[in-house]
């Protein structure tokens, strides 16, 4: 069962998913049982599989491969590495959590959770595929449950932000598709094979277009970067994020905010990276100014919100921006730090949209304050002390506050960052404190003062809730004390891949 | 005389007459010619599959030809037009009674059809696409009471005629030029001289692809497609849709192919240098594509909307042709088929609409929660729409990847370019369907199943779930049928 377990640990959800469509429940808590008990199970199979992960070795473990349309040369070729794997047990754990949570869908349930596990078969498709073909395949299948889920069983304008999702997400795919034509008749043989493609191949390939001869890496490289980043989200084409984080169901905004942004970044790192090495080396200035800007302006847009949930969104694009900054500068201790704010992010995101989720649920209002400046909710540390309790812990995260996830992740991000780029670290600080306003400011005003108009309504977190808040919570201190254990596993990916973008970067291509 | 090479027609024109035989001696219902013409039209779609292995057989003194793509596209034209008789079977619009001559028109047309792909004399070919032109335009008039199918028919009238005359004055051009009415000879005569005027090249050329390109309403000649597909009743219009587009697509790849083209190195072949062909249909595809998508946007009416997604979808067809070598007909044989299949079935779906709705021009507000009041047709329509709008792992992502991968192939970059926007602005157009479909304004009640159509929309969405991810044999069949074509 070993060598099959990347395609059980990717197919069970699909499986779940199918199995709950055709069976005639009508029941709920029927349904509901069996997304979680099919969660559940894929989250075993993972630990199953970390078990039989071998954490000192560089490079793909269990890896499946078979043909699949051999006139192509499209393979079926699953395979996970020391980023990878982060990456996929955070996706089956938070699935699993997001199974626990007890918020109510008006009509068709079933369609509903069956959806949730189709989105976490494509997104753990996207992280194991290692064929270019499999991986646009997933890429683009994950976005049909997004946006039913948010058309159907979304609020008040959920039609507009779906849209727009689909649109942006669409464009971004369209490049991708050209890009990944593209590496196919370039390569000799022709191939989607990413382990056949991977290392530098097309160092000196170049592209006849009219008149004009241009080097094929360069071109390339920006057309997928455009393509998988537009998920990320990167401003300025960002603004799909924060509609979506209002008008879709509470659930489906934890996923995409923990999981489904990470997908980009490692679309960034596995495609990216491992095909056009010295392209990356030549990018890395654009990646790590991209990476500012998205920190400092989701920052500075995170003041104007008085939603909580559009915040949360600007806080996440941000954040994401700390990634982005932390991949494109080639040490090893930013490279770390940035994914381990993939982790961190995710815990601590996903914490904060849970906790919003549980207020929405007993207030629906997200407003912090009222149109005319007075406070909605507040004193919730007297109303609700084990609701405030959590959410300190959530706030203070994205802050970034030594001891919790936050601060080892963006501290390695910046030290690696200070030797090559002075001014993008000081900016980056400044992202920090700008994080620490809005956060703050958000803080008192929900949890400390006097309490408010819709303060009442809050109860306090009850023990069914607790069983996805708590894993959460203890998560975030656990790797904000000891990120040791997921530094240690990524490790040696990290520096096999950073060094063939070095070494490649220096040998240079012709551009 | 080969007589199993040309079975299936045969047996097409026997059910033909059967169909008005048998209805002269039924009453109001007429079920035996119901049953003999789809009987008939399936025994001739099974008898095409044992004359894959005629390799460029020539029968009736060379004026009929049968080869690997003649019959594929006949297998892919047969199933269309079962399900144009099927859709004419469910169809509450028709009289019951009157459905026969529908059902025979529709025979008659796709006998046409069957003979205008595989004919090699070019006299043949123009009577047979009059025949054709004759008995859509009857079943497109059909409804008489109908004000909409009267304006279609008139429309149509002129259009054809226009057509028709174009067809005649370019295969006059080419007989004048190379003194033979038979395509091979022709074809050898443009391959042996090669210091013909380019003039009179272009202009036969030119009438002759215009014809074509008028019936499948490629851009300049867009704007009829949409009337016809509105007015006509429900069967009629997915004949026309799927059918009649297949058809010419075939035809336009047998008139550029068979006519226009020179032996390439090796067992290739290539465009006649003196017409450039390719480039041309690259052109008028990506506009094609371009002013489908856009125009669908704006629809409001369900056939009129499917009319314009129909043109955009020629569009898409023809990129292999601009592509001009084996992968781009490769590509067109791919694209053909994954289009009649999702066309088809969706065509189901706006059926069953339009008899819950009671009007024979079904608005796009009466999809609205569709999938709520009937769940088992409302998931299979938002399969075919995302398969015509291209998402993987759907057959109609397949059919559209390996179109752009021809045109990555051919060095075409703005055209892949173009490829790419439309996809998006195509998405776009099925999106606003596919949230129609499940949304949760439902405000009718719960449809009566019909099993023919639930029937028929299963079997359909098969090939879509299952080649979308299966798809090496589909392929390696496609390449076997090309690799055995002589040129």
């Amino acid at each position: 069962m070993l060598h099959y377990i990347l395609t059980i640990i990717t197919f069970t959800p699909l499986l779940g998913s199918i199995v709950l469509l055709l069976l005639p429940i009508s029941d709920k808590r029927v349904c509901r049982t069996l997304f979680v008990l099919t969660t559940g199970l894929t989250f075993l199979m993972n630990c199953f599989m970390l078990n039989h992960f071998n954490s000192s070795a560089a490079g793909l473990q269990l890896i499946e491969s078979y043909d699949w349309v051999s006139s192509l040369k499209i393979t079926y070729v699953m395979g996970i590495d020391g980023i990878s794997v982060v990456l996929v047990t955070l996706t089956t754990l938070l699935f699993m959590l997001v199974s626990a949570t007890f918020w109510e869908n008006e009509k068709g349930a079933r369609g509903f959770f069956s959806m949730l596990l189709l989105l976490e078969t494509t997104v753990l498709g996207t992280f194991l595929a290692q064929d270019f073909f499999l991986f646009f395949c997933f890429w683009g299948a994950s976005l049909l449950p997004v946006y039913f889920m948010v058309g159907v069983w979304g609020n008040k304008k959920c039609e507009y932000a779906a849209s727009k999702f689909f649109i942006y997400q669409l464009v971004g795919c369209a490049l991708v598709l050209l890009g990944m034509l593209a590496v196919y008749y370039s390569a000799e043989p022709h191939t989607f094979n990413l382990i056949d493609l991977d290392g530098g191949k097309f160092t000196s390939a170049r592209l006849q277009i009219g008149s004009m001869d241009v080097g094929l890496e360069n071109l390339v490289f920006g057309l997928l970067v455009l393509g998988f980043l537009v998920r990320m989200p990167i401003v300025p084409f960002h603004s799909w994020l924060p509609h979506l984080a209002v008008e879709a169901p509470p659930a489906l905004t934890v996923v995409l905010m923990t999981v489904f942004l990470k997908t980009a970044a490692y679309a960034l790192i596995r495609v990216n990276y491992g095909l056009f090495p010295s392209a990356a080396a030549w990018y890395s200035i654009v990646l790590a100014v991209a990476g500012t800007v998205n920190l400092l302006y989701g920052a500075v847009c995170a003041f104007g919100q008085r939603d909580i949930r559009k915040i949360g969104a600007y806080s996440s694009i941000s954040h994401m921006g700390f990634v982005l900054l932390g991949l494109a500068i080639f040490s090893s201790a930013a490279f770390q730090g940035a994914i381990l704010q993939m982790v961190a992010h995710a815990l601590y995101a996903g914490l904060f949209f849970f906790l919003i989720g549980v207020l929405g649920e007993r207030a629906k209002r997200f407003d912090v304050v009222n149109e005319d400046g007075s406070t909605s909710f507040g004193g919730l540390v007297v109303k609700a002390p084990i609701l405030a309790g959590f959410f300190t812990v959530a706030v203070f995260s994205v802050i970034g506050v030594p001891g919790l996830a936050g601060f080892p992740a963006s501290a390695l991000v910046l030290m690696g960052a200070f030797p090559s780029h002075r001014l993008l670290t000081v900016l980056g600080l400044l992202g920090v404190l700008l994080s620490a306003g809005y956060m703050i400011w958000v803080y008192r005003r929900l949890i400390l003062g006097a309490p408010g108009d819709w303060s009442e309504r809050v109860s306090d977190v009850t023990p069914s809730e607790q069983v996805y808040l708590v894993p959460l919570v203890l998560l975030c201190v656990l790797v904000g004390v000891y990120p040791r254990p997921i530094l240690d596993i990524s490790q040696p990916t990290v520096e096999q891949l950073l060094s063939s973008i070095l070494h490649k970067g220096e040998s240079g291509g012709d551009h | 005389m080969p007589w199993n090479a040309i079975l299936p027609e045969l047996i097409l024109l026997a059910t033909a007459f059967a169909a008005i035989l048998l209805a002269l001696f039924e009453g109001e219902r007429p079920w035996f010619s119901s049953v003999a013409s789809l009987a008939g039209l399936a025994l001739s779609v099974l008898m095409v599959f044992p004359t894959f292995d005629h390799n460029h057989t020539q029968v009736f003194s060379n004026a009929y030809f049968i080869g690997p793509v003649t019959q594929y596209f006949k297998v892919i034209i047969g199933i269309s037009a079962i399900g144009a008789v099927a859709l004419c079977l469910i169809s509450e619009e028709l009289k019951a009674k009157e459905r026969a001559e529908l059902l025979a028109l529709t025979l008659l047309a796709t006998w046409g059809i069957f003979i205008s792909i595989s004919a090699s004399h070019l006299l043949l070919f123009f009577l047979s696409v009059e025949l054709v032109s004759v008995a859509s335009l009857v079943a497109v008039a059909f409804l008489r009471k109908d004000r909409h199918s009267s304006e279609a028919a008139i429309k149509l009238f002129v259009h054809s005629g226009l057509s028709l005359v174009f067809l005649g004055f370019g295969i006059v051009l080419l007989f004048g030029i190379t003194k033979s009415f038979f395509v091979f000879e022709i074809r050898d005569y443009f391959s042996a001289n090669a210091g013909l005027d380019h003039a009179l090249l272009w202009l036969a050329f030119g009438f002759i692809f215009a014809s074509l390109a008028m019936k499948i309403a490629v851009f300049p000649f867009h704007f009829l497609k949409s009337d016809v597909l509105q007015g006509s009743a429900i069967p009629v219009s997915a004949f026309f849709a799927v059918t009649m587009t297949v058809s010419t697509v075939a035809l336009l790849l047998k008139v550029c192919i068979q006519i226009f083209s020179q032996k390439g190195a090796g067992s290739t072949w290539v465009a006649l240098p003196a017409i450039d062909w390719p480039s041309l249909i690259a052109i008028l595809a990506a506009a094609t594509m371009t002013v489908g998508n856009l125009n669908a946007l704006f629809q409001k009416n369900l056939k009129r909307y499917f009319g314009f997604i129909t043109v955009a979808q020629v569009g898409n067809l023809l990129l292999g042709l601009s592509v001009a070598n084996v992968s781009g007909l490769g590509a067109i044989l791919i694209s053909c088929f994954a289009f009649m299949v999702v066309c088809l079935g969706f065509y189901f779906v706006i059926q069953i609409v339009g008899n819950h709705a009671k009007k024979g021009q079904p608005e796009l507000e009466d999809l609205n929660g569709f999938v709520w009041m009937a769940p088992f047709e409302g998931v299979l329509a938002g399969v075919f729409l995302l398969s015509f709008a291209g998402l993987p792992p759907l057959l109609g992502f397949v059919s559209q990847f390996y179109s752009l991968g021809a045109v990555v192939e051919s060095k075409q970059y703005w055209l892949a370019v173009v490829v790419g926007v439309n996809w998006v602005i195509g998405l776009y157009c099925f999106l606003g369907l596919v949230h129609r479909i499940f949304s949760q304004t439902s405000s009718s009640t719960e449809f009566e199943p019909n099993w023919g159509a639930r029937a028929a929309i299963a079997l359909l969405a098969m090939p879509t779930i299952i080649l979308g991810v299966v798809w090496q044999p589909f392929l390696a069949f496609v390449n076997s049928a090309l690799a055995r074509v002589i040129w």
